[in-house]
């Protein structure tokens, strides 16, 4: 498919296209953050007892006294280059300071992410072909409570049901802190720790999946091609998985495309409940910092990731339906 | 497209942590009160079981977690950001991590008093002259500890690249000025007499000097004296921390952002080498703390809110001991004085009145806290409600005033003076358990006198903004406290932190007072005129003053901890058995 | 049809239910009796504020479900609209619609919200008035991912054969666009429908908590669920936010219910294949 030479212009295009918008977004994204009101000064020393001469010579210090637009283009300046800037929570680069946290937070999002097509996948399929029984019932129930309920009640019930009342898994952080251990150990200390924020992940996440595969599938079964294939003596599970799936695929790889900047961005309410050092409370704490390096480094890599994720998807849409022309 | 906002929208908000367990609160522990006179007491420190309250654990089984951890004690903190040295660092997590690798020239005593530090102070009689006679402490490293050890300490201060957040301007050492804009190699006013006698002089006299300088801490001339360039401090602002050579009780070992940070016991500490070899604080997710005190996860947690049902589940949980404390801090709602609303003082003393300040922090702190009616703490020296007012609720006085200030009901029962509606927005940040039930109280008794009070929730520091910009109306706000009382820049006209708008040159004078005052005596009793007015003036309202709770594990033994004088300051006693 | 039955009481009920309480006053509090368990005289208990929580159920039901229906409408109609139109067209249509898609979707949603939020405060918007500003502000910001996803729907209906038999009958582009394509992904228009108004709901909800959602002294059931979000809430007082979370999972079943049963019956091929 990528030796076609269509599909091979298609994507280099849409790759180029991709340039002239990131420096759109960020133009408005900086512009945007730059309008909210306090900057990293104020945030920082909000309580403190200085002057306003102090706070306006640390301002300039930072090139906070500058006009915005100067103040962008010194930045895009620098980004070019691959200088995100400083972080003024941290101290440190900013792209430092998304290389700690966002490695965590894609180990989490990526095994939720697996689980749920791993789940959610079967079972939608299994609803479609037996609509309306106790199986599909029963699925459609535990999809609603998902998406129905907030983050924090299922993180907060497994917490407390695992962690505190049974014991059996610890609460909150990415590791046993204080204990020193091999490798191997530490490894699967990291593990036990990622189960429940996993479940909570994939249990949040599994609903909408499934109500789209079941609804897919439902149309596609019912079509006349389907009822040819199968007056053809073709066994039921190959006109299930082989025909009917591929054409109820369209929903998912528009998930898949969509999820990966997903996996990149962090899961706030889960991550914030069981301490997981994720990216996604780090992004928070720097709007609450206005620490302004960070959010533009930090929100361009996702802007990024967006477009890239939608290019997977449209490329994907040719490959599981051939007759799909991407012009 | 299904779960669009796990990324975007969501999460629990840190905006608010600014008025709960008080974040960005500075160096409330380790800044210190002086006396006055010459003496000072020499008992370093000095913490009595009658400064707070404790709940004790019942039982000794601590959960398996906590009980193999035979030479490590885990502290719970929240939202620790890297910035560990000492002049650099405005995190209120952070401080207790630097009150355990730093120590101070002078300390305070439960009542806000200053008592000997690493150093004892004698002040001449003229108020201008300040000795510290050293102790014989040592650095992490074995190296004593000088007095050219502490100038280090202000020539970063008063270095003219010096960014951090202390604001050096309010002591009035003598050749300050020059040392900073490079005029001198050294400071005038600061010079060791020997090796163990810190001098320094100041231009006039000034109270609160005892407890700023006394807040200092050596920075060692050995290892990090080539760093502190005058004019270019760069390389100690950029210093790593780990390993700083202090002369606390523990050293940095090592740092995990968004989760721990490790120290190891210093055996050179002057007061004896810590009997607990390794030291962790945790980050602990706001809103977990109890649970991780309780599933052994660790052994101190200061951040626990003072809540009835908090109090609760501590007590039900035999293993874990509650230790309450005054908060150094009160909570108060900022008023805008330059709103034509609230110019009039009988307008303010109404809405004051209608307020049931009582019933508020009952229902939200339970029997940990109480009304406060000045702006200081009540276990201070200096504290004092001698001649003030309680503004204990009165609705009926409160509807009478306003008729006084020439408000009257219209006809659809909205109160109007001269066909302008009494109508105002309360900014406030979400999740302050005391703004949730204090916004909903304020709406329904402000209704009843006819006034259409707003409520908004903004961020943090949006709402901070607001307040300095002095675009607000009415916000919540707390202060924290810390020995030295002079809080003039609050109340006194044009004061760096006046947001209110008010100003009244009595109060001035009476802090000039307080501030040239060279005897105890006489702060007291400028002291005494500030509160006394300022309860009178209302230029704010002050709501309450709770307790802190601090909750340990039962396997921990030798805790103490006092308002002014925190547990960090006494680690080197902790046993676990 | 029991989902439409349902449906129908819970809003009559949201509506009408509050005349018939003696705490219909929004502003009301009696801090006393704060967080009490459900008795006699408060048939759910009361809040922080000692309010009742059955009363402020029906008052916030009002608004959740206005909000939640209305823009999850706005969203649908535009995106599912936008998206077929994309899909259909293809060519520079598509390229151009998609790429303000990726624009509008790198967006970062907090820090627009908290500059909305900041902008009503300045202006000194009516506290009232600025839950449904911002739900409309969202709805017209959220239609970007509604509009991909249909888009993708749209791609392989074009290609099917009937779609092909269409254009050699020599029909309108917007009566194709309306007629034919739009029926076809009504299915799953139902489906995003009933996730929507969840979503909405609970996106609601985490405004409120975040400060930009339904202000004091106002209800709703977004701003009652999180007041189940810190553990001592949570596991000590439960009926200071389960009912909330119930009325929503209520709805959302019962949206579905009857997105189910009205594509039932707008489907001849379900029908016949029974």
């Amino acid at each position: 498919m990528f030796g076609d030479y269509d599909m091979r212009q298609y994507i280099t295009r849409r790759l180029l296209l991709m340039i002239p918008i990131l420096i759109g977004v960020s133009i408005i994204v900086f512009f945007l953050i730059a309008s909210i009101p306090g900057d990293a000064i104020d945030a920082k020393f909000a309580q403190s007892h200085l002057t306003p001469q102090r706070i306006a010579q640390m301002k300039a210090m930072l090139g906070l006294n500058q006009p915005v637009w100067k103040r962008y283009f010194t930045w895009a300046g620098n980004a070019i280059q691959g200088n995100f800037g400083f972080s003024t929570q941290y101290n440190l680069p900013v792209s430092t300071v998304i290389h700690t946290f966002i490695w965590n937070s894609f180990i989490l999002a990526l095994i939720s992410f697996i689980l749920e097509m791993a789940i959610a996948i079967p079972v939608g399929v299994y609803s479609a072909t037996k609509v309306h029984s106790a199986f599909d019932i029963i699925f459609t129930i535990i999809a609603f409570a998902g998406i129905s309920l907030p983050s924090f009640f299922l993180a907060l019930l497994l917490q407390k049901g695992f962690s505190v009342d049974l014991g059996w898994m610890p609460l909150d952080g990415m590791q046993t802190i204080g204990v020193t251990m091999t490798p191997v150990q530490r490894f699967a200390d990291v593990c036990q720790h990622m189960v429940l924020p996993v479940i909570c992940l994939t249990m949040e996440g599994i609903g909408g999946t499934m109500r789209y595969v079941r609804t897919s599938m439902l149309e596609v079964v019912h079509q006349d091609y389907i009822r040819t294939a199968r007056s053809k003596g073709l066994p039921e599970r190959i006109v299930i998985y082989k025909h009917a799936l591929r054409n109820a695929a369209i929903p998912i790889v528009t998930f898949i495309g969509g999820a990966l900047p997903g996996l990149f961005s962090g899961a706030l309410i889960t991550e914030t409940v069981f301490g997981w050092p994720g990216i996604g409370k780090i992004f928070l704490a720097s709007i609450d910092q206005r620490d302004y390096m960070f959010m533009m480094g930090y929100v361009m890599l996702l802007a990024l990731l967006v477009m890239l994720g939608n290019l997977l998807s449209d490329v994907l849409y040719s490959v599981v339906d051939p007759r799909i022309r991407l012009k | 497209m299904k779960h669009k906002n796990s990324a975007k929208v969501a999460s629990l908000a840190l905006a608010a942590c600014m008025l709960l367990s008080g974040c960005n609160g500075g160096k409330a522990a380790n800044s210190a009160a002086g006396s006055a006179a010459q003496s000072g007491s020499t008992s370093s420190h000095a913490i009595s079981a009658s400064d707070g309250q404790l709940i004790a654990a019942t039982s000794n089984k601590v959960p398996a977690a906590a009980a193999t951890r035979k030479d490590t004690v885990i502290i719970g903190v929240n939202g620790m950001e890297n910035t560990f040295n000492p002049l650099y660092n405005e995190n209120s997590a952070v401080q207790y991590v630097i009150n355990a690798m730093v120590s101070s020239l002078s300390q305070n005593d439960s009542e806000g008093n200053i008592i000997d530090g690493t150093a004892h102070l004698t002040i001449s009689s003229d108020g201008l002259t300040y000795t510290y006679k050293l102790r014989d402490d040592k650095f992490s490293d074995g190296t004593p500890v000088t007095a050219n050890d502490y100038i280090n300490y202000f020539k970063v201060l008063y270095d003219k690249s010096y960014d951090g957040p202390d604001d050096p301007s309010t002591v009035p050492v003598v050749g300050k000025e020059d040392y900073t804009n490079g005029k001198t190699k050294d400071i005038a006013g600061i010079k060791a007499l020997d090796d163990k006698t810190l001098q320094i002089k100041l231009t006039k006299v000034n109270s609160s000097a005892q407890y700023q300088l006394g807040s200092s801490e050596p920075i060692s001339t050995k290892k990090y004296g080539s760093l502190i360039k005058q004019g270019d401090i760069s390389g100690f602002k950029k210093l790593s921390m780990i390993n700083y050579v202090g002369d606390g009780a523990y050293t940095l070992t090592s740092y995990k952002a968004g989760q721990a940070a490790t120290l190891k016991a210093n055996p050179n500490y002057y007061d004896g080498a810590p009997k607990i070899p390794n030291l962790i604080f945790k980050e602990v997710a706001q809103g977990s703390e109890l649970q991780a005190l309780a599933t052994g996860d660790v052994d101190v947690e200061p951040d626990i809110s003072c809540s009835p049902d908090n109090i609760q589940i501590g007590k039900t949980d035999k293993n874990i001991n509650m230790w309450i404390q005054p908060a150094l801090s009160y909570g108060f709602i900022a008023v805008n004085c330059k709103n034509p609303l609230f110019s009039d003082l009988k307008v303010r003393e109404a809405l004051l009145y209608a307020i049931d300040r009582k019933s508020l922090i009952k229902s939200v702190y339970g029997d940990y806290a109480s009304v406060l009616n000045c702006n200081q703490t009540k276990i201070s020296w200096l504290y004092t409600d001698k001649g003030q007012k309680t503004y204990d609720y009165n609705p009926e006085k409160a509807a009478s005033l306003l008729k006084e200030a020439g408000w009257t009901k219209d006809s659809k029962g909205n109160l109007t003076k001269n066909g302008k509606q009494f109508s105002f927005m309360f900014t406030a940040t979400k999740n302050n358990p005391v703004t949730d039930v204090l916004i909903p109280m304020m709406i329904n008794a402000y209704q009843k006198l006819g006034i259409k009070m707003q409520a908004e929730y903004v961020d943090g520091p949006t709402m901070f903004n607001k307040h300095q910009k002095m675009t607000y109306d009415m916000v919540f706000m707390a202060w924290m406290l810390n020995a030295d009382p002079d809080d003039s820049f609050i109340y006194k006209t044009g004061g760096a932190q006046n947001y209110s708008g008010f100003s009244n040159p009595a109060i001035d004078k009476d802090y000039q007072e307080g501030l040239s005052a060279k005897s105890k005596d006489a702060m007291k009793a400028a002291y005494t005129k500030v509160y006394q007015q300022i309860n009178k003036d209302l230029p704010c309202f002050f709501v309450y003053q709770r307790d802190d709770c601090i909750g340990f594990s039962a396997r921990l033994k030798n805790f103490k901890s006092s308002s002014y004088l925190g547990f960090e300051n006494n680690l080197q006693n902790w046993q676990v058995g | 049809m029991i989902g439409l039955v349902f449906l129908v009481a819970m809003i009559l009920i949201c509506v009408f239910g509050p005349l018939f309480s003696s705490y219909n006053d929004i502003t009301q509090v009696d801090i006393v009796n704060a967080k009490q368990a459900p008795s006699a005289m408060h048939w759910l208990g009361t809040d922080a504020s000692g309010r009742d929580i059955m009363t402020r159920l029906m008052l916030g039901g009002r608004l959740s479900l206005l909000i939640g229906f209305g823009a999850t409408a706005i969203e649908i109609i535009i995106g599912a609209f936008l998206g077929c139109v994309s899909g259909y067209y293809g060519g520079i249509v598509d390229s151009v619609m998609m790429r303000l898609v990726d624009i509008i979707l790198s967006l970062p949603g907090m820090p627009i919200l908290i500059m909305i939020s900041a902008i009503f405060s300045d202006r000194h918007v009516d506290t009232g008035a600025r839950i449904y500003l911002l739900m409309l502000i969202l709805a017209c910001l959220g239609w970007a991912g509604t509009c991909r996803f249909f888009r993708g729907q749209v791609l392989t209906i074009r290609e099917t054969d009937y779609m092909t038999a269409t254009e050699s009958m020599g029909l309108h582009d917007m009566r194709k666009i309306l007629k034919h394509i739009m029926p076809n992904v009504f299915p799953l228009i139902i489906v995003t429908a009933t996730l929507s108004v969840g979503d909405t709901i609970l996106t609601e909800s985490t405004m409120s908590y975040l400060g930009v959602g339904v202000l004091p002294p106002y209800a709703s059931w977004g701003n009652m669920v999180q007041e189940g979000s810190n553990m001592v809430d949570f596991t000590l007082h439960p009926w200071m936010w389960m009912p909330a979370g119930f009325c929503i999972l209520a709805t959302v079943l019962c949206i579905n219910l009857f997105g189910d049963g009205l594509r039932d019956a707008l489907d001849p091929r379900m029908i016949s294949s029974k």
